[in-house]
């Protein structure tokens, strides 16, 4: 329901207006924000016939994305309880009246282990829906769909993650809608990101977090991207198109950001989403600029430092990249050119080097 | 054993190098051996054709030596350390000392054989050219 139709609704259920004739959508608007500003309760059903007392009001924006619109729509009151929900982090600057935001994280392990229990109404192997809802990585959309998912179908919490753990049927159960959320949520676990509509900067940038290591994306690794010549079709080529396309995965909460440290965080089922929406060709190139980038972020490696314990610790945080770039070659990459094969054994094998410089060798 | 192109060939031996060193830190002497050996035919293969001693033939002689160290041939460890130093030493930008490696496990070995004598000499020999370049106490190694 957009704002306006909903302030028109407010204006006809509070008797401010005539349901029967038609509505204009300022009026309605100017008579809603009117009774929210001096509210009164109404004595009894006849028209017009108010007490003295303020009621109370709670007025809820809820998926409220364009954030700027809301000002048009915001009581001038103190009256009533005003709570926003958002994707958009921007929403908690607009209006300026805003007092509190909060940034609602994900579901610790055991609290979604608790919920998926609660709505898939299943209470054996509590073990087991605790390795679920690790999986589900705390996000109660997840959580609710999959547990719509066990009840309806009829499902143990082992049967379930033996199909969860497979990664076709995994995709098939993130579009599936089995009686789950309730029906304003926006979609399911396949379609809410609304990956399809992002430009393609945004878009491309999302799919190359989608193959590194979602918990700690440094952004120095896709920087090299834009530094380099384009090897990528739709890579941000400059600082501004890289920050614009950032801000738009921010903006839609589809990663978000460390400032401080300069680290982007993707979720571990979006990224699931975005593999599943490429075509194979695709994510070869994706994987191989990925590869690129991951490579020169690495760095050259020099025989006889090899074994320097600085330059470990300087790639130590890119280690984590290597395995999930492994991960998708073995899954998803079924073009496997010589060169690209060739630059991941080269990596890997450093990789591998880096794991092992932190033990002692008796020999040298 | 495949040879099949330049950098495949580079990487595979690095790969052998890396996998050996695993070995060794698990103490898996019969891998280390295997991976030292590959690595080792494959940079004297690559030194036949070049006749061109590089660095990494000399790793590859020390790696195998240590191979052989940890499977009690002592005797062979010696003479494997031996050809490391001496690739070390024919290499155009030798320094001395940057054969610190094998000399420092050629040494051990010795003193392991009861040779004490070559064992001082080999360390002390060792000391004063590290010394020489980077003063006392360096800690230029394994930075």
């Amino acid at each position: 329901m957009t704002y306006s139709a909903g302030f028109c609704k407010i204006a006809t259920s509070l008797g401010l207006e005539d349901d029967s004739e038609p509505q204009n959508p300022v009026i309605s608007r100017g008579l809603a924000k009117g009774w929210l500003e001096n509210p009164r309760k109404a004595l009894s059903e006849e028209p017009g016939l108010v007490g003295q007392n303020d009621a109370n009001w709670l007025l809820v924006f809820d998926n409220a994305d364009k954030p700027d619109v809301l000002q048009d729509y915001w009581p001038i009151s103190s009256n009533g309880s005003i709570l926003v929900t958002s994707r958009d982090p921007r929403s908690k600057l607009v209006p300026s009246v805003i007092t509190n935001d909060i940034q609602v994280p994900l579901l610790e392990d055991e609290e979604s282990a608790s919920m998926l229990r609660s709505l898939s109404r299943v209470n054996k192997e509590p073990e087991i829906s605790l390795e679920i809802a690790k999986k589900l990585g705390g996000l109660p959309l997840a959580i609710a769909q999959m547990a719509a998912i066990i009840q309806h179908q009829y499902m143990s919490f082992t049967e379930f993650l033996e199909r969860y753990t497979d990664d076709e049927d995994r995709q098939e159960l993130h579009a599936l809608e089995a009686g789950g959320p309730h029906q304003n949520a926006r979609g399911n676990l396949s379609t809410i990101w609304l990956v399809e509509q992002l430009e393609p900067f945004p878009r491309t940038l999302l799919e190359m977090c989608a193959v590194l290591d979602p918990d700690c994306i440094q952004e120095r690794i896709l920087l090299k991207g834009v530094a380099k010549e384009p090897i990528l079709e739709a890579f941000p080529t400059s600082m501004n198109a890289y920050v614009a396309a950032r801000a738009e995965l921010i903006k839609r909460s589809l990663v978000s950001r460390n400032e401080e440290k300069r680290e982007l965080w993707v979720h571990r089922i979006l990224q699931d989403s975005v593999v599943s929406k490429m075509s194979d060709a695709r994510i070869q190139d994706i994987f191989s600029a990925a590869l690129s980038f991951v490579s020169d972020a690495w760095g050259p490696v020099d025989l006889t430092k090899r074994h320097d314990i600085v330059l470990s610790k300087a790639r130590a945080g890119l280690y984590p990249h290597t395995l999930s770039l492994k991960t998708i070659y073995e899954k998803h990459v079924f073009l496997r050119d010589r060169e690209t094969s060739l630059q991941l054994g080269a990596l890997m094998n450093e990789a591998g080097w880096c794991g092992l410089l932190n033990s002692y060798r008796p020999f040298y | 054993m495949q040879f099949p192109g330049e950098k495949a060939t580079e990487l595979l031996c690095d790969v052998h190098y890396g996998l050996a060193a695993v070995a060794n830190e698990t103490n898996d002497k019969g891998a280390c051996l295997r991976h030292t050996q590959q690595l080792l035919e494959m940079r004297l293969k690559i030194y036949d054709e070049s006749e061109v001693p590089d660095l990494r033939l000399a790793i590859a002689h020390n790696e195998y030596a240590i191979a052989l160290v940890m499977n009690g041939d002592f005797e062979g460890a010696v003479t494997a350390f031996t050809h490391s130093i001496d690739v070390f030493r024919s290499l155009a930008d030798y320094w001395p000392g940057m054969d610190t490696n094998p000399r420092t496990n050629l040494g051990f070995v010795l003193w392991n054989l009861g040779k004490v004598e070559e064992a001082y000499d080999m360390f002390y020999t060792l000391l004063v050219d590290r010394e020489a370049r980077f003063g006392v106490m360096d800690k230029e190694s394994f930075r």
